[in-house]
């Protein structure tokens, strides 16, 4: 990958993590919690995945750490164990449906979520704010699943 | 039934990277290793941010302003404003007066003595990510130092009361714990009844957890808290809050919520005041 390509899918991530940053100070309200910046990484690992290997996730997730304020090393891990995920079943992807697609990444956005919040909110973690942010994160997952690859075919050049 | 096809995805370089994360984060946590490198890109990030505003943005802005002829007013209206924040920290100050001071001759010898550089200080919010504050266990907000860093253990307060205390400085920004973050605690009192009030990691709500056999009067809802002044960090005698809400699910202990006065959203000036036994 290159290092323009590169810039590019970080200020696309960075874009979705302020984004989130900004929308999950009302949302939390309603046990609501978008993964904006998480799902954009997992689209970009998805369609590229020849492209965005653990190196890169690894940086990614470091960046990621030092702007939000977020324990040392946690994006950076969660980032690197997602990106292996989504490498070791891209041949699997091409037999699944959109809809299993859709699951599977809302699962993997519960999951990274989870985490974060076992990490950063330990006093108050809440299965309900998984649950919904579960059923939350599919639905933007087909936003941005569409509207990434508008965008990519627009912008990115291999 | 279709098979999952075979993939090449290189293991080794995986393992070994979560194996550094792992690292990283255990480091940071148990040892807060990075977190002087962290304070650094902040400060970074808000400076170059100060200077893409001042080089930028102001610039724009002012274009619009003088082609409308308002930017005094606009000027004027800001150091009003300003002016009224500080005036509304400076009341509650005489209105706590007695409490702050107890040692003194009232404010005005206090301001007046030559401690006054020590010991009161307004200071601006360089940054509070309200995101965190609404998510997460960590309450942390940002000033930029004055002159000098601020002091560790410093009271800030607002215009309602108690925000927090001094936790660390660098040379550009002090970090503010505030009294709901998990890890803060505050001696706080009620009539006769003392506890230690600690963090909940949810907006302005505090707890104070204590045996039911040591203590057996009963508390009700609605009850003010002050400031204890055991410690010698924080001034004694600052309303803190009231009860919100007694736990007595739990057959031995009994916690009460004490929802904060003092809202850190509502204004972007703060004081930093030392007690008079600060060292």
């Amino acid at each position: 990958m290159t290092l323009n390509n590169f810039i590019k899918i970080l200020v696309s991530i960075l874009i979705g993590v302020y984004l989130d940053s900004r929308i999950n100070f009302y949302a939390s309200d309603y046990y609501l919690s978008f993964t904006l910046g998480f799902l954009i990484f997992c689209f970009w690992a998805f369609s590229l995945p020849n492209n965005l290997y653990a190196l890169s996730s690894f940086c990614i997730g470091l960046i990621i750490d030092l702007i939000l304020g977020c324990p040392f090393g946690l994006n950076a891990l969660l980032l690197t164990i997602s990106s292996y995920l989504i490498h070791s079943y891209r041949y699997s992807f091409r037999i699944f449906s959109f809809l299993q697609i859709t699951i599977f990444f809302a699962l993997l956005s519960s999951f990274y979520l989870g985490f974060i919040n076992l990490f950063m909110n330990t006093a108050n973690f809440s299965y309900l704010l998984i649950m919904f942010s579960f059923l939350l994160n599919g639905l933007t997952w087909i936003f941005i699943y569409l509207l990434m690859n508008n965008l990519k075919k627009r912008f990115y050049r291999q | 039934m279709a098979r999952i096809a075979p993939g090449n995805t290189p293991k080794f370089a995986y393992i070994l990277l979560v194996i550094i994360a792992s690292l990283f984060l255990y480091l940071d946590i148990q040892y807060k290793t990075f977190t002087p490198t962290k304070n650094l890109f902040n400060s970074g990030l808000l400076t170059s941010n100060l200077l893409v505003k001042s080089i930028i943005f102001n610039p724009i802005g002012n274009i619009y302003n003088v082609t409308r002829s308002k930017i005094d007013l606009v000027n004027t209206n800001t150091s009003l404003l300003n002016e009224l924040e500080l005036s509304r920290i400076e009341n509650f100050l005489i209105l706590n007066k007695d409490e702050l001071f107890k040692n003194q001759n009232g404010l005005l010898s206090f301001i007046k003595s030559s401690s006054i550089k020590n010991s009161y200080e307004l200071a601006k919010i360089s940054s509070f990510d309200t995101n965190l504050y609404k998510c997460c266990d960590s309450h942390r907000l940002f000033l930029f130092n004055n002159t000098k860093p601020f002091q560790n253990g410093g009271t800030v307060i607002n215009s309602q009361g108690i925000l927090g205390q001094i936790a660390s400085s660098n040379k550009r920004v002090s970090e503010v714990i505030l009294l709901s973050d998990i890890n803060h605690s505050i001696p706080i009192k009620s009539n006769e009844f003392f506890c230690n009030a600690s963090g909940t990691g949810r907006p302005k709500v505090i707890e104070c957890r204590y045996d039911k056999s040591l203590w057996p009067e009963y508390l009700s809802e609605g009850e003010s808290f002050y400031t204890s002044g055991l410690g010698g960090v924080f001034p004694e005698g600052i309303y803190i809050g009231s009860v919100t809400y007694i736990n007595t699910n739990n057959e031995s202990e009994i916690i009460l919520e004490i929802e904060s006065k003092a809202d850190p959203l509502i204004q972007n000036h703060v004081m930093v005041i030392y007690p008079d036994d600060f060292k």
